[in-house]
């Protein structure tokens, strides 16, 4: 690539789309982005830029464009996309555990086929435990997650406090930083457990879906009596306890959910909590067979995801913080130079490379969802078994490294040309659960439609440049108060 | 720089020493300059030199003593100040202990040529080194910051290494400001053993000027500026330095402030701070003045949105040289008291101003260029 009379420009890699009626989005490799008319998106691709022109300037700033290929602009672009990258460098830092299969709850919607309270047949045993925890720190990352899931883990609080004492144990050995995450639907949560949960700093996740009558409508006990109450109960002993930057809830949109979006926001606001995640329904484990009482046309989640974002918008305007979770993540990989957590949500997929997850048996597997696969006789994304493979079987296996070479979306059909590329992600076990092949078929895939509509949205609201609304992005982005933006601290 | 005058006696080459207005003990005096002291030579025949008011000297047994006298404005100098006195008589003063605004003057030469220059220096050979090593061992050793400029430092090369060195050495607890405009550190290896001195307190403020190459190589008057400066920056930041980044508003680059901010904030995250700063109309600025004019009133939105922008961002943002009469009332915050004291001025408008005291003033060569546009507050 060189410059000449007729080319006076290198155009550097970028992908594009047409965002309104009379602009087209370019975006850069590093998620730089800039909108042009037709004709000036032409006079570039035509190499007809006149030279000094702002335009010319605007392109060249935003490494669109450049004059050679020893150009600084280059040399730029490479760091810009290395910082994009950078969740690669840790390596498997989420490390979940299914310290029980069990559960006191039988949601509408459960993912995860939980079981009746009784019987250890369902329960990791601390032998499990321990092999788990030495796999999770012969990760080569020097941050560890250990998140305990379900069923409902504090059924099996015994084996999630042996847990937290020997890795913090190893952890302190091998230099290592490490986190523990509960996810917990609170209704069983004893003070005794609070206490042992604040002294040891672990975080909280629990599931709020809603006012009453929504939440127990999709969240209920074994004998369908309805959690709200108790799930309410819980989360004011642990507010006594934990500061709030400890507890996080998010909440699964049903069909109920859709006509709702500001009283289950309010909802949020009323518990006190800052953080929400409206999350579309997964298609797995129970929901599937309950699809046609609790689904909906990704259509229809994403008009519910618009009046939620808008009215969450309004409320921070007015001075509540409330971040909506995945629209942070959207949007620092849209305006900042940096790279994000969210294993559902990379390429190469964050399947087992960011997260992994040990079964109360002993099975590994690189998702939820490969776990889910299992339990319905489907062992194709299982990469090993903690009792007798090592790191390298387990982190080498033949199929984690088939799953990565799926998710490489620069070479993937619907994504490589895709101008919202950068700023998205593969989850080819996914696209195997609903669309029965790895790669997936982009053109029918819910979850690409509805990542693209979400990103189409906040560009929208991006291009209109609302100071206001910028503001509010940018402080769930830093994570300041808005007032600290709107006063410059 | 102070400069005061006298009459020079016994000196041949120049002299660099420490003001004291009292005796010091006896190991010191080889550094010590001695202001109007009792002019007995078997008193003062340990010191460096004298310097002093009186009108004439006709005491035979001083003939080796280094003295100038009927010098005037002895009492701007304090006890601790550096001067360098001159065969001809003059006394340049390099260092003053009062002072927050101390610089090593490294050289005269530059190797842009912005046509905001406000000090623009004849571009020749000089060595000014031993002078600034002598300078460095006598600077007082509680002093917080001083501020390492030319012309360009790097030009220097490698001596530059030994100047941080020696504070490194002489003046462990002072913070260095090195004002560059940072096309030498494009060169690698130059920025890595600039770095391996490890100076614990030193900021790199390297000047900017656009997010282009049309642009900045145009303001600073050399092709491929842009290109090596950002490099630079790069380099620096690779070793982990800290940098400020400085941007002078003007003609040619005020209506791309966010832009240069949009840029600064994708590039390098990892700057300190960020200095948006107004014009010194002097020197070049002033010759060129028509050429990078703008009317301080356009300025105001285009700085209030890339301020803003990078506050956004939580990148750490000021605005130096402009008085606050000229900025909006949400850029009070961000506007810092920048000028030196011996250019800084008030207009007369200024007297009974509220903001006074908070307020940067103007540069002396600005006054009469800014005046009608102050506002009383």
């Amino acid at each position: 690539m060189t410059t000449n009379k007729n080319h006076p420009y290198i155009i550097l890699p970028l992908t594009f789309m047409r965002l309104e009626r009379s602009r087209l989005l370019l975006v850069n490799m590093a998620g730089e982005f800039i909108l042009l008319s037709d004709t000036e998106f032409n006079n570039l691709i035509y190499y007809e830029l006149e030279n000094k022109s702002e335009l010319y300037k605007n392109l060249h700033a935003k490494h669109f464009i450049c004059k050679s290929q020893s150009d600084t602009a280059i040399d730029l672009l490479a760091i810009k996309y290395r910082t994009k990258k950078d969740f690669l460098s840790h390596f498997t830092s989420l490390h979940m555990f299914v310290v029980t299969q069990r559960c006191n709850q039988k949601c509408t919607y459960c993912q995860v086929s939980s079981q009746s309270e009784n019987g250890s047949f369902y329960e990791m045993n601390i032998e499990t435990a321990k092999k788990a925890v030495d796999m999770t720190l012969s990760s080569p990352s020097k941050y560890i997650k250990i998140e305990f899931q379900g069923g409902e883990p504090l059924i099996n609080f015994e084996t999630v406090k042996y847990i937290v004492e020997y890795a913090n144990q190893e952890a302190l050995k091998k230099n290592k930083n490490i986190e523990f995450v509960i996810c917990t639907n609170l209704t069983t949560i004893t003070d005794d457990m609070i206490k042992y949960i604040s002294d040891k700093s672990i975080f909280i996740s629990t599931s709020l879906d809603g006012p009453q009558p929504i939440h127990d409508h999709n969240r209920n006990y074994r004998n369908e009596k309805g959690t709200y109450k108790d799930v309410i109960d819980g989360l004011n002993r642990v507010k006594e306890k934990l500061s709030q930057q400890y507890i996080s809830a998010l909440m699964t949109t049903t069909r109920y959910s859709l006509d709702y979006p500001k009283e289950i926001v309010d909802e949020y606001v009323q518990n006190g909590l800052n953080s929400i995640f409206l999350r579309p329904l997964n298609p797995f484990g129970y929901a599937i067979e309950k699809i046609n009482l609790l689904g909906y046309s990704p259509y229809e989640f994403i008009t519910f995801y618009k009046r939620a974002l808008d009215y969450i918008i309004k409320l921070n305007i007015e001075g509540i913080f409330l971040e909506e979770y995945f629209t942070t993540i959207l949007l620092t990989r849209i305006l900042t130079p940096f790279s994000t957590g969210f294993v559902d949500l990379q390429f190469p997929a964050g399947t087992g490379i960011m997260g992994v997850i040990y079964a109360h048996d002993g099975k590994v597997y690189p998702s939820d969802e490969a776990r889910m696969l299992a339990q319905v006789g489907d062992n194709t994304f299982c990469i090993g078994d903690i009792r007798t493979d090592s790191y390298r079987d387990i982190f080498y296996n033949y199929n984690m490294q088939k799953i990565i070479d799926s998710s490489i979306a620069e070479v993937l059909p619907g994504c490589s040309d895709c101008a919202f590329q950068i700023y998205c992600g593969i989850d080819p076990i996914r696209n195997y659960a609903t669309q029965k092949d790895i790669i997936g078929n982009r053109t029918t895939n819910e979850s690409c439609y509805i990542n693209k509509e979400i990103i189409k949205y906040l560009f929208s609201a991006i291009s209109e440049g609302d100071r206001d609304k910028m503001d509010v992005f940018w402080s769930w982005i830093t994570n300041r108060k808005l007032s600290d933006i709107k006063s410059g601290q | 720089m102070i400069q005061l005058s006298g009459i020079s006696k016994n000196i041949d080459t120049p002299l660099i020493g420490k003001i004291s207005f009292s005796s010091v003990l006896k190991k010191g005096r080889h550094n010590t300059i001695y202001i109007n002291p009792e002019l007995s030579y078997r008193k003062l025949k340990d010191y460096l030199a004298v310097i002093s008011s009186v009108e004439n000297i006709n005491i035979p047994n001083l003939e080796h003593l280094p003295i100038i006298y009927n010098t005037r404005d002895i009492s701007s100098l304090d006890n601790g100040d550096v001067v360098e006195l001159l065969p001809n008589g003059l006394i340049n003063v390099l260092y003053q202990i009062n002072s927050k605004d101390n610089i090593l003057f490294l050289t005269q030469r530059c190797n842009q040529n912005c046509l905001m220059c406000p000090q623009p220096l004849e571009n020749k050979e000089d060595n000014l080194f031993e002078t600034n090593l002598k300078l460095i061992q006598l600077i007082d050793k509680s002093t917080e910051e001083i501020a390492i400029t030319g012309g360009e430092p790097t030009v220097v090369g490698e001596n530059l290494f030994k100047i941080i060195l020696a504070c490194k050495h002489f003046l462990p607890n002072t913070t260095l400001l090195l004002l560059t405009n940072g096309m030498k550190f494009s060169d690698y290896k130059y920025t890595h053993i600039f770095s391996s001195i490890k100076h614990p307190k030193i900021i790199i403020a390297v000047s900017l000027q656009s997010d282009n190459p049309i642009d900045h190589d145009y303001i600073v008057g050399r092709e491929g500026a842009f290109s090596q400066t950002v490099k630079g920056i790069i380099n620096l930041a690779s070793f982990g330095n800290i940098i400020e980044i400085r941007i002078v508003i003007q003609r040619y680059n005020y209506q791309r402030l966010q832009s240069i901010a949009d840029y600064i904030y994708r590039n390098m995250t990892f700057v300190e701070h960020i200095n948006f700063m107004g014009l010194e109309t002097i020197g070049y600025a002033l010759k060129n003045l028509k050429l990078l004019w703008v009317e301080p009133e356009d300025i105001c939105k285009p700085l209030e949105e890339a301020v803003h922008y990078l506050v956004q961002r939580h990148m750490k943002v000021s605005v130096y040289n402009i008085p606050l009469c000229l900025i909006p009332k949400r850029l009070w915050g961000y506007a810092r008291q920048s000028i030196s004291a011996w250019k800084n001025v008030f207009d007369s408008k200024c007297e009974v101003c509220s903001m006074r005291e908070k307020c940067s003033g103007l540069f002396e060569s600005g006054i009469d260029i800014y005046s009608k546009y102050l506002k009383t507050l």
